[in-house]
């Protein structure tokens, strides 16, 4: 794997080389002191170029790349960068790349990003984010989680709840999820769903407006976060109206199957999306996907950077 | 308990009728019979329509009901009165009442004083945006699922002058059943028309919508 770039360019067989090993990570990805023989990407360096805030992701890349004792150097590129000065993405990409890195994890606004960065640099791309387009670990962590769960991805019941046209996760998870043969159903308002989604059989999803309606059915809730600010764009009334008719109220979430399970990406909108107690719910799994996260990135950089790790890939 | 309406001149254009029949309805309400002549049931009750015309309930697809706000000018009771006594069983009430009908408190209460009044079916429609103002979208869903159960929405009396609000409002209605119904008027061309634009507008000197 020279880059991840989007869960679409991934095979079935590579998605599981990448679950498998990072289950294989687990124990080390908590940081309980178990990492402390891992060296494999020792004398690597790690560079997060982050043009978009972010907790879990930046901070889970730093944790598995140090997991595994490689270098890290964290450019967060806002006031204190020379991105402030007017300096382009490609010229602090190039800039970066000529001191020497292995891989540059790159999240950015516009979709197509990291693509476009691969195209420049010497080191080796893993996409974070770009744009609304995807965000290939995120889905990757989930699938980690509900394999983890479920035993088995084939047939698995998720529904993906909430402002689906906004969302790389969505996107990421839609085609991760379809690509392993779990079956996808995207709930939200129709101001916030792709009409192509319901219409194409490109997505291989099925779409509806009502939550209620398929509750009993699913095996995994996941839920999407609504900003605030869509509500100024005409895409919804108001977040109450939204909670109302789409949020996973605790209600809502008795009425799922005894074995069914909640998750998000995180961040949350408690009160919007979710009700907050059922964040909090043993049958939630959100920070089961935090977790996740460091266990999948660390998985990423040692298939991509390892000598072996590479011979596993090429397998 | 039946009732036969006699000799009226049946009035039905759905079915293309239009002649002299006897019309029985059974004890739940229903159409049983629609012949030249029926004889009544035992303990119907016989409406004799020499003379008169026997038609389905006209309904009334836009009416402003003035109530809240302007019931000086017309109340839920004075409309409802006004409607049965020109055959009309139904009356769809438009949301530019004051406060504007775009949350469920308002068409609760438009629906409710229809079911007090209790002569004619007042069913109220709910405005697409907060206040009529064409920026914001009113409670869409909270008014749908109401008792006022709203499946029609407008903002009549002022028109959606954004193409971008009138495509999310009908999206948006799309998850609850709901069909948009326009008051088409483009307000940057019909601003301060007392009338049709045209050659009597121009003689009188009064400004015209133009058309």
């Amino acid at each position: 794997m020279r880059h991840l770039l989007a869960i679409d360019d991934l095979s079935e067989g590579e998605v599981t080389t990448i679950l498998d090993t990072a289950q294989g990570f687990r124990r080390a990805a908590s940081g309980s002191g178990d990492a402390a023989g891992l060296s494999p990407l020792a004398g690597r360096t790690v560079c997060n170029l982050f043009y978009e805030p972010s907790t879990r992701t930046r901070v889970s890349f730093e944790l598995a790349a140090k997991r595994l004792s490689a270098e890290v150097v964290d450019f967060p590129a806002g006031a204190r960068s020379s991105v402030s000065k007017g300096e382009s993405f490609k010229d602090t990409a190039l800039t970066l790349d000529a001191m020497g890195l292995d891989v540059i994890v790159v999240r950015h606004s516009s979709a197509g990003a990291a693509h476009r960065l691969a195209g420049w640099v010497g080191a080796r791309v893993i996409n974070a984010g770009d744009g609304t387009h995807e965000h290939p670990t995120q889905a990757l962590l989930d699938l980690m989680t509900m394999r983890e769960h479920f035993k088995d991805l084939e047939g698995l019941k998720v529904a993906i709840v909430g402002d689906i046209t906004h969302s790389r996760v969505a996107r990421s998870c839609v085609k991760g999820l379809t690509k392993m043969g779990a079956e996808v159903i995207l709930v939200g308002p129709p101001t916030l769903i792709p009409a192509p989604a319901a219409t194409t059989t490109g997505w291989g999803v099925t779409v509806t407006s009502d939550l209620d309606e398929v509750l009993e059915e699913i095996d995994v809730c996941y839920l999407l976060r609504v900003q605030k600010e869509r509500q100024s764009e005409q895409l919804f009334p108001s977040t109450g109206e939204f909670h109302a008719n789409w949020g996973l109220t605790s209600a809502r979430v008795q009425r799922m199957r005894p074995e069914a399970v909640v998750m998000h990406p995180g961040p949350m909108n408690r009160g919007v999306e979710v009700e907050s107690e059922v964040a909090d719910l043993p049958r939630s799994l959100i920070l089961d996907q935090v977790a996740n996260g460091v266990a999948v990135r660390m998985s990423v950089l040692y298939l991509m950077l390892d000598a072996e790790g590479g011979a596993a890939w090429r397998r | 308990m039946a009732t036969l309406i006699r000799g009226g001149r049946v009035v039905d254009p759905g079915s293309g009728t239009n002649e002299k029949l006897d019309l029985l309805i059974d004890d739940a309400g229903m159409v049983a019979g629609l012949e030249e002549r029926i004889s009544p049931p035992e303990g119907a009750e016989v409406i004799e329509a020499e003379g008169l015309v026997v038609a389905p309930g006209f309904v009334d697809m836009h009416t402003h009901l003035r109530d809240p706000g302007r019931t000086d000018e017309e109340t839920v009771a004075s409309a409802s009165r006004a409607a049965a006594a020109g055959g009309f069983t139904a009356l769809c009430a438009m949301p530019n009442t004051r406060p504007v009908a775009d949350s469920g408190y308002v068409v609760e209460h438009v629906w409710s004083r229809g079911v007090e009044v209790g002569l004619v079916d007042v069913v109220p429609a709910g405005a697409l945006s907060k206040g009529l103002a064409g920026e914001a979208m009113a409670a869409i869903g909270a008014m749908a699922r109401s008792r006022a159960a709203v499946r029609l929405f407008t903002d009549d009396g002022h028109g959606v002058q954004s193409a971008l609000f009138a495509r999310r409002a009908m999206e948006y209605l799309r998850a609850f059943d709901g069909i948009y119904a326009e008051h088409c008027e483009d307000a940057s061309l019909a601003a301060g028309g007392h009338m049709h634009e045209g050659e009597l507008s121009a003689r009188l000197g009064l400004r015209g919508h133009p058309r």
